[in-house]
């Protein structure tokens, strides 16, 4: 049984009369990389603040390590926040902002630099103890930033989209870093951004939150091959989605007909016959099919292709359904007005529509 | 050919600062080194002579009178500029630009003009005397001019718009973030001004200083219209020098004397880290 280092229940955020977060409950595990992934406006810096303290909950309670800090304020409470402009002293050291922290803790000076000295070893900042924030690169401020964080050993660091500011390579270069560290130092992570890739490389669990409550929280493979719902399989990667409505039901199978005209035969989930579902098809989970194959077969009419290197993303149309999918290089593919697709009643994703709204 | 356009829409500005800046100041520079006759002439010579009698009691006398006006004029509008900034910068951007407009008003009249304004307030029989008379808050009238508090009021009411401008260009300058990521990292109230806040605003404190020290060394006709002319400001005596004793090179020498205390100012405040793309920042 893992311990659970930070537990929100039922926490409400309204602002000016807007319902920013709608009840989120949620524990997070010591030790733990978790991200709240979301469209922007979703509520997701939000509730990391509440968890800092640096914004108040309207209803609900916070603990940290079993304790309810939720009338603590910031200062008292052991987590710190890494911001999403790194928010560094610019008129300090690299050393003093990193020492900031410790200093207001009252912790002796020679503690304070043997311990700054660890975590820039850490960060790999050697020799740039004394330079002020605004002669660094932005990659390097963000490391001392992150440093400025973990050398205070917080029970929890919250991260505030930290790598937002970075270009494309220093990210990925940072997500690498920040799993490092993070292990490292086996401080719970809690991370918020709005970029799934960064949330799916690093995360040991996402949770993904839309409109001010979480749709689903999982592991990052299991939010891609079972979304719970159709803004998560609309929000992680790309995917196809059919309305579709039950046929006929047989014992443990059923007949469903997808709204391009095409039936299925999937496992019966205690389906009714008339009622209506969702059908997810990620675009990698098609093939082009043969001749004879028959079942779980349609026509695309092709409309534009994609070349993307190792794979060429095709986006078609079957009736007035847009369909997208993908053919590998190394397919038998040449450029056709139409093509025949199958897939596999296994790989497919099933919601029952009353699941939504 | 670029160069060429570069220098052309420079032009104006480096014609502007030649004529009008430099050739002064050599000139005033040139004269500091000279002579004058009895009926204010100038005899071409080259003497220290000028220099040397800044240095006699009766004239240190005036600069560190001078200077000490000076000083708490400048003190006086920190204490006012800052709180009223903070406040200005917490407003909504659109409340922000009117305040600090507002700010600015006042130079669209001339500053004699307003300075003549505050006599018929300050005055005995003005309008602040009349006020408190009527209701009963003193006796007898108060004097408010023709002593230092005129002098002093004068001065801050003048160049408090100096001050407050680049108060609040560095105030508004500093990240709420950073004050949240200080109160994050454990820092109360108390700290994060001593430590965050007031160290990002020195620069923007500094600037003010200069704007508002300077200008109060040499502000005559304050001194002239509301201390009665019982206070003699550095900029009186060198007004006297050209005006009244006739002795430009006197007065020349005590304005370039000025001149190399500011730079002096300045390098000072390069020495002990300030940096100077913050004093022309606003």
């Amino acid at each position: 049984m893992k311990k659970v280092m930070v537990k929100l229940d039922n926490v409400k955020k309204d602002y000016e009369g807007k319902k920013i977060i709608k009840g989120i409950s949620l524990d997070i595990y010591e030790g733990e990389f978790l991200t709240l992934l979301g469209p922007s406006g979703c509520g997701k810096t939000t509730l990391l603040r509440t968890i800092s303290g640096l914004e108040k909950v309207s209803s609900g309670k916070i603990y940290i390590d079993g304790e309810d800090v939720t009338d603590v304020i910031p200062r008292k409470r052991e987590v710190n926040t890494i911001f999403q402009n790194f928010a560094l002293f610019s008129h300090m050291t690299v050393e003093k902002n990193i020492g900031f922290g410790l200093k207001m803790k009252k912790v002796p000076k020679s503690e304070i630099k043997t311990r700054v000295k660890e975590v820039i070893e850490l960060i790999q900042m050697e020799g740039f103890e004394d330079r002020k924030p605004t002669q660094l690169s932005g990659g390097q401020q963000q490391r001392v930033a992150l440093a400025r964080g973990i050398v205070n050993k917080p029970k929890v660091l919250l991260l505030d989209e930290p790598l937002s500011s970075l270009d494309m390579k220093l990210r990925k270069q940072m997500q690498v870093e920040l799993k490092r560290i993070q292990k490292k130092m086996g401080i719970t992570f809690i991370y918020v951004t709005h970029d799934q890739d960064e949330a799916l490389s690093m995360s040991d669990r996402v949770a993904i939150i839309n409109n001010g409550v979480i749709e689903q929280i999982d592991t990052p493979r299991k939010l891609y091959d079972a979304p719970k719902t159709k803004f998560v399989a609309d929000f992680i990667g790309e995917s196809n989605q059919f309305n579709a409505v039950v046929v006929s039901t047989q014992n443990d199978e059923a007949t469903i007909k997808l709204e391009i005209d095409l039936e299925i035969k999937v496992k019966n989930n205690h389906y009714d016959v008339g009622e209506k579902l969702t059908v997810i098809i990620r675009p990698e989970q098609f093939r082009l099919a043969r001749e004879k194959d028959i079942t779980n077969c349609f026509v695309v009419k092709t409309k534009e292709h994609i070349y993307s290197g190792s794979f060429t993303k095709v986006l078609g149309k079957v009736g007035k359904k847009e369909i997208e999918f993908i053919i590998y290089n190394d397919d038998d593919y040449t450029k056709n007005e139409e093509v025949k697709l199958k897939f596999s009643s296994d790989d497919i994703v099933i919601l029952e529509e009353n699941n939504e709204e | 050919m670029k160069n060429k356009s570069k220098f052309l829409y420079l032009s104006p500005v480096v014609i502007y600062a030649i004529v009008l800046i430099l050739f002064p100041i050599l000139y005033i520079l040139f004269l500091s080194f000279q002579t004058n006759d009895n009926y204010g002439g100038i005899i071409y010579s080259l003497t220290l002579n000028n220099y040397i009698k800044i240095f006699d009691i009766v004239y240190l006398r005036v600069l560190f009178k001078s200077a000490s006006i000076a000083f708490i004029t400048t003190v006086i509008c920190i204490l006012i500029s800052y709180p009223f900034c903070i406040f200005i910068s917490e407003k909504k951007p659109n409340v922000q630009k009117i305040l600090i407009t507002l700010v600015m008003v006042p130079f669209l009249t001339n500053s004699l003009i307003r300075t003549y304004g505050w006599i018929v307030l300050l005055r005995k029989e003005g309008v602040f005397n009349s006020i408190l008379q009527a209701l009963n808050i003193c006796d007898g009238p108060i004097s408010f001019m023709y002593n230092n508090m005129g002098v002093f009021i004068g001065l801050v009411y003048t160049l408090l718009p100096f001050m407050i401008l680049p108060v609040y260009s560095s105030v508004s300058k500093i990240d709420k973030k950073v004050l949240e990521a200080s109160e994050d990292l454990g820092a109360n109230a108390y700290h994060t001004f001593t430590k965050v806040i007031l160290p990002q605003t020195l620069p923007g404190i500094f600037n003010g200083s200069l704007m508002v020290f300077i200008p109060a060394i040499g502000m005559f006709f304050i001194a002239d219209l509301l201390g009665g002319g019982k206070i003699m400001l550095v900029g009186n005596l060198i007004k006297n020098q050209f005006l009244v004793s006739r002795n430009w090179p006197f007065g020349a020498a005590i304005s370039i004397f000025l001149i190399v205390i500011t730079f002096l100012l300045v390098k000072l405040y390069k020495k002990t880290g300030g940096n100077m793309d913050d004093l022309g920042g606003f």
